[in-house]
C-alpha cells in the first residue's frame, strides 16, 4: 500500500461497517501520516461519523484493519485506543459538564499519563509535568479566562473549544475532529484553521472531518471523499476540487464554495 | 410427577399476581419511562383499603395530616366493593402519576427512581399506620373468587388459581390488542418513543400518561386483592412482591404484554414447586441449611440476570426531550479541618453524652459510613445501588461468624470489609453492562435474594434470635459497645465508630479531588465522552463498586458490634431504601450530604434529639416523613439539602452575576455574604 507524504501513522485498510442489511461503509482505505493534516469530506450521510466511530472502536466493524503506529488495533477498546494517542472529538462535543474547563483538560490528560501513586492520590496531587502540559493546552486553545468555568455556562464557540482542548490535553499523536467548525463564525473558524495548522507543525497529526469546504481545503494537506459509504476520491485539495466525481457527489449538490 | 403438577398449577395463582403487577410495570415504564419501584405497596394499600371499605364503608385516605378515613355507606356489597376498589385504585394512579411522575418526566432517572422509593417507603407506611391489623397475616378474608376443588390431569387445585390465571390472560390479551389497534395505543407508544415528536403529532403525553398510570393502577390493587385469599397480606412482604414483578417486566423488555404475563405465571410456578421440593420429605434433597423463602427469591434474580444478559440493557432513556442531570458535586474544601473539628465535636459528645444520645451517636456514625458508600457509588459515578444494606450484612454476619471463631476485632472487621469488597465487585462485574433504572432493578432483585437466601440462612445469621456477638478488644483495649453493670453504651466503642466514620470520609473527600473524583464525575457525565478521553470506563466503576461495598461492609461489620446480637433484621432491604432516600434528600453527591444523612438516619443523633432522648418508640414516622420528603425534593429540588444551601450562598455572595428576578432583600443580604467572602 503506498503511504504518501512522512510514515503512516494511521492506516485504514478495507474497512467496512454494516448496520443491518445496510452497508454504511465499504471497505475504505486511506492512510494518515504523523503530523499530517488530513481531510474527510462527503456529502449528508456519507458515512463520515460512522467512519470515525469505527476507527476509534465506538463501532464494531464488519470487515477490514485499522493499524495504529504500525500495531493493529481492531481489538482495543476506545479508552485503549485513545491511550495509544489516537482521540477523537464528538460532533455533539459531549463535554464532562459537572467538570469545570481545566478539569475536564485534566481528566483527559491523567488518564494517558503515569499513574499517581498511592500517597498522592490520596493527597490529592497531581503529577508536575501533567500539570505543564496541561498550561500549555490551555493556552493553546485560548482557554485561559475561562478555566474555571462550567462547560454549561460557555459560549457554543467556547465549548467547541474545550471540546478540542480536552482531546489535545490526552496528548494526542492523532487527533481526530468530528465537525470541529459546525455553528462557528467565519473568525472563528479561520483561526481553528491557523490552530490546527500549527498544531500539525508540532507533530500532532489531524483528521479533519467537516462540513466547511473552506476549512477543509483551506488547511488539509490532503483530502479523501466519502459517498455512500465509498471512498471516492483521494489527493491534495486541488486534485479533490477537479476530481468530476467529486463534483458530482459533493460539490455539485452542496455548491462550491 | 402428580405432586408437582399440583405445585405447579397452585403456583399459577401467585404468577397471576406477579403477572398482573408487572402488566402495571410495562404500562408505566412505557408511558413514562419510570419502574416504579412502589407498584405493589401502592397496591397493598389499595387492597387494605377496600376490605375497610367492605368492612366498615369507610374511605381510608392514604394521605397524612388530613382526616384518616370518610364514611361512605353503611353495608357495602362485594360488587360495590370492587367497584369501589377500581375507583380509588385509578383514582390513586392518577394523582401518582400528575403529582410526581408528570412533573419528573424530564428528569434524571436517578430522580425518578428515588421518587419511586419515596413512594415506595410512603404506601408501606401509610398501610401499616392507617391499618393497625395490617400485620395479621393468611387470615382469608373476602374470596372474590370462586374456591372449589378442579381436577385438572387428576390434579386438584382450588378454582381460583385458574381464574387469576385466566384472568390475568383476558388482561393481557385486552392490553395487546389495544396498544396494537387502537388510536390510542398509538398514541402511547409515540408519545413513550419521541415525546417531542408525539407532541408535534397532536397527542398530549399527559392524557395519555393519565390513563395508563390508571390502568396500571387498577391492575396492581386488584392484583393485591385477589391474592389476599391464597396469600394473605402483610405490607411489608406483599410490597415486595415487586421485585417478582419487575423480573416478569423486564423478562418481557418492558415492552411486551404477552412475555412479562408468561414469565410472571412461570415465576409464580417455579416459586410454588420450590416450596414443594422443601416440604415433601421423599423429594427433599435441598439442604436444610439453605432457606425456601431465600430460593424462591432467587427465582427473580436469575430472571432479571437472565433478562439483562439476554436483551443487553433493555432501557434506553433516550427519546425524552432533554434528559436531566444529576445533582452537581462540588469539590470538598478544607477537608482537614472539618476532619478535626468532626472529631472533636464527636470525641466531645461521646464524652459528655447520656447513654440514649450516646447510643444516637454511635448509630449515626455508623450510618455516616453508609451514605458514604451511596455517595461514592450513587453520587459521584451515578450507578444507582440498591443493594447496599445487603453487603453490610454481608459484612456483619461474615464479621461475627470470624470473631465467634476466636479472630480478634480488627482482624475480623478487615476479614469481613474484604469479603464485602469481592462481593461487591462481583456484583459490579455484571453492573458494567447496565445502567440506570435497570441497576437499580437488579440490585434490588438482589438485595432481596442475599436477605433471604444469605441473611436468611440460620447457619450464618442465627435464625430469628440473630447471633450472639463476641466482646471486641482493639490492641487489647476493650473496645464493647456494652459492659457488664449500667455503663451503656461505652465511648470506647464510640471513638472505634467516630475513627471509622473520619477515616472514611477524609478518604472519600481526598479521593473526589483529583485524579480518581474527576474519572467519577466524568464517567458520570458521560460514559462516551470519558472512554474518547481515554478512561478506562469499566474499571473505573468496578473501582468505585469496591470503595462502595468497602465502605457499606465496613458499616456492616460495625453495625455488628454495636449490638450483643446480630440479627437480619438490621440489613432488610427496606434499610437500603431508606439509606439512598435519606443520602439524596441531604445531597447524594457530596460527602456533607453523607454526614447529614447520618446525622439524620432513623434512631440517629437528630431524632433522638427531637424525641428528648427517648431511644426508639411506637410512633416513629421516619419512613412517612422520610418517604414523603423523598418524594417532594425528587420533584422541586433534585440537588439535596446541601445543594439548596449552597445554590441559596452563591446566590447571596455572587452579586453581580444573578440572574435577575432579585428582591431588595436579597441584595441586601447579598452585601453580608460579600464581606464574610
Amino acid at each position: 500500500m503506498a503511504t504518501p507524504g512522512v510514515g503512516a501513522l494511521l492506516s485504514v485498510e478495507e474497512l467496512s461497517v454494516r448496520y443491518g442489511g445496510l452497508a454504511a461503509l465499504s471497505e475504505v482505505s486511506f492512510t494518515v501520516g504523523e503530523g499530517e493534516l488530513v481531510g474527510l469530506i462527503g456529502p449528508n450521510g456519507a458515512g463520515k461519523t460512522t467512519c470515525i466511530d469505527a476507527l476509534t472502536g465506538f463501532q464494531a466493524s464488519a470487515g477490514g484493519h485499522v493499524r495504529f503506529a504500525g500495531a493493529v488495533i481492531d481489538d482495543l477498546a476506545p479508552h485503549e485506543r485513545a491511550g495509544l494517542g489516537f482521540v477523537r472529538t464528538f460532533q455533539s462535543l459531549d463535554l464532562f459538564d459537572d467538570l469545570t474547563v481545566a478539569q475536564n483538560l485534566e481528566v483527559a490528560a491523567g488518564a494517558r499519563s503515569a499513574r499517581p501513586g498511592l500517597a498522592d492520590r490520596f493527597r490529592g496531587r497531581r503529577p508536575a509535568d501533567t500539570a505543564e502540559h496541561l498550561e500549555e493546552v490551555i493556552d493553546l486553545v485560548g482557554l485561559g479566562s475561562i478555566a474555571r468555568r462550567r462547560p454549561g455556562e460557555l459560549s457554543h464557540g467556547e465549548r467547541h473549544r474545550v471540546a478540542l482542548g480536552r482531546a489535545l490535553a490526552a496528548r494526542p499523536r492523532l487527533v481526530l475532529l468530528d465537525e470541529p467548525a459546525s455553528g462557528l463564525d467565519p473568525a472563528e473558524t479561520s483561526a481553528l484553521g491557523v490552530l490546527l495548522t500549527a498544531l500539525a507543525a508540532r507533530g500532532t497529526a489531524v483528521l479533519l472531518v467537516d462540513h466547511d469546504m473552506s476549512l477543509v481545503m483551506g488547511t488539509c494537506e490532503r483530502v479523501h471523499v466519502l459517498d455512500h459509504g465509498l471512498l471516492i476520491a483521494s489527493g491534495t485539495p486541488a486534485e479533490v476540487r477537479a476530481d468530476p466525481g467529486v463534483r458530482e457527489a459533493y460539490l455539485g449538490a452542496g455548491g462550491a464554495r | 410427577m402428580g405432586a408437582y403438577l399440583g405445585y405447579l398449577l397452585a403456583g399459577l395463582g401467585g404468577g397471576a399476581v406477579v403477572a398482573s403487577l408487572a402488566l402495571g410495570l410495562v404500562l408505566t415504564w412505557r408511558t413514562s419511562r419510570v419502574v416504579n419501584f412502589s407498584h405493589a405497596a401502592m397496591g397493598t394499600y389499595l387492597a387494605f383499603a377496600t376490605f375497610e371499605f367492605r368492612d366498615r364503608g369507610d374511605l381510608v385516605l392514604p394521605v397524612a395530616g388530613i382526616p384518616a378515613r370518610i364514611h361512605l355507606l353503611p353495608t357495602p356489597t362485594l360488587a360495590a366493593s370492587l367497584v369501589f376498589a377500581v375507583i380509588l385504585s385509578a383514582a390513586v394512579g392518577a394523582a401518582v402519576f400528575w403529582l410526581v411522575f408528570r412533573p419528573l418526566r424530564r428528569a434524571h432517572p436517578l430522580a425518578r427512581v428515588v421518587a419511586s422509593l419515596g413512594l415506595y417507603l410512603y404506601f408501606s407506611e401509610i398501610t401499616r399506620l392507617r391499618f393497625p391489623t395490617a400485620g395479621a397475616t393468611a387470615v382469608t378474608r373476602y374470596p372474590v373468587l370462586p374456591e372449589h376443588t378442579v381436577k385438572v390431569w387428576g390434579t386438584g387445585v382450588s378454582a381460583n388459581r385458574l381464574w387469576l390465571a385466566v384472568l390475568v390472560m383476558a388482561a393481557t390479551a385486552g392490553l395487546a390488542t389495544v396498544f396494537a389497534r387502537t388510536r390510542f395505543g398509538l398514541a402511547t407508544r409515540a408519545a413513550a418513543g419521541n415525546e417531542k415528536a408525539a407532541v408535534l403529532a397532536g397527542v398530549s403525553p399527559d392524557r395519555v400518561g393519565l390513563v395508563n398510570w390508571m390502568v396500571a393502577s387498577v391492575l396492581a390493587g386488584l392484583a393485591v386483592l385477589l391474592i389476599e385469599p391464597i396469600a394473605g397480606l402483610d405490607p411489608a412482604t406483599t410490597s415486595l412482591l415487586v421485585v417478582p414483578a419487575l423480573a416478569a417486566a423486564l423478562a418481557g423488555g418492558l415492552a411486551s404484554f404477552w412475555v412479562t404475563t408468561l414469565a410472571g405465571l412461570s415465576i409464580g410456578m417455579v416459586q410454588s414447586l420450590i416450596l414443594g421440593w422443601a416440604v415433601r420429605p421423599d423429594t427433599n434433597w435441598i439442604p436444610s441449611w439453605i432457606p425456601v423463602t431465600g430460593l424462591q427469591q432467587a427465582v427473580p434474580l436469575a430472571v432479571v440476570l437472565a433478562a439483562l444478559a439476554w436483551r443487553g440493557d433493555p432501557l434506553p432513556t433516550r427519546g425524552a426531550v432533554l434528559e436531566g442531570e444529576l445533582p452537581a458535586s462540588p469539590e470538598p474544601r478544607r477537608v482537614t479541618l472539618w476532619a478535626a473539628a468532626g472529631t472533636a465535636a464527636g470525641v466531645a459528645g461521646l464524652f459528655t453524652f447520656s447513654a440514649p444520645y450516646r447510643q444516637a451517636l454511635i448509630v449515626s456514625l455508623i450510618a455516616v459510613v453508609l451514605s458514604l458508600s451511596i455517595v461514592v457509588i450513587t453520587g459521584y459515578v451515578g450507578q444507582i445501588s440498591l443493594a447496599q444494606l445487603a453487603f453490610a450484612g454481608v459484612a456483619g454476619f461474615t464479621a461475627v461468624d470470624l470473631a465467634a471463631d476466636g479472630l480478634s476485632f480488627l482482624p475480623a472487621v478487615v476479614v469481613a470489609v474484604a469479603v464485602a469488597t469481592l462481593v461487591g465487585v462481583a456484583v459490579g462485574v455484571p453492573a458494567l453492562r447496565v445502567r440506570g433504572m435497570s441497576l437499580a432493578v437488579a440490585t434490588m432483585a438482589l438485595a432481596v435474594a442475599i436477605e433471604q437466601l444469605v441473611l436468611g440462612s440460620e447457619a450464618l445469621s442465627g435464625g430469628a434470635g440473630g447471633r450472639s456477638v463476641p466482646r471486641p478488644y482493639l490492641l487489647g483495649v476493650d473496645v464493647g459497645i456494652s459492659a457488664p453493670g449500667a455503663d451503656n453504651f461505652r465511648p470506647a466503642f464510640g471513638l472505634v465508630a467516630l475513627a471509622a466514620a473520619v477515616g472514611s470520609a477524609v478518604l472519600v473527600a481526598n479521593l473526589r479531588r483529583r485524579p480518581t473524583g474527576l474519572r467519577w464525575l466524568a464517567v458520570r457525565a458521560n460514559e462516551r465522552a470519558a472512554a474518547a478521553a481515554g478512561i478506562d470506563v469499566a474499571r473505573v466503576k468496578l473501582g468505585a463498586f469496591a470503595l462502595s461495598s468497602a465502605l457499606a461492609g465496613l458499616a456492616g461489620a460495625l453495625t455488628a458490634f454495636a449490638t450483643t446480637a446480630l440479627s437480619t433484621s438490621s440489613f432488610m432491604v427496606v434499610g437500603s431504601l431508606v439509606a439512598l432516600a435519606m443520602t439524596y434528600l441531604t445531597g447524594i453527591a457530596g460527602v456533607t450530604g453523607a454526614v447529614l444523612a447520618g446525622l439524620l438516619a432513623q434512631s440517629g443523633l437528630v431524632t433522638v434529639l427531637g424525641r428528648g432522648g427517648t431511644a426508639g418508640g411506637g410512633g416513629d414516622h421516619t419512613f412517612l416523613v422520610s418517604g414523603l420528603a423523598l418524594v417532594v425534593m425528587a420533584v422541586v429540588a433534585p440537588e439535596g439539602l446541601t445543594g439548596l444551601v449552597r445554590r441559596g450562598w452563591d446566590r447571596l455572595s455572587a452579586r453581580p452575576a444573578g440572574v435577575g428576578g432579585r428582591s431588595a432583600v436579597t441584595s441586601a443580604v447579598a452585601t453580608d455574604g460579600e464581606v464574610e467572602r
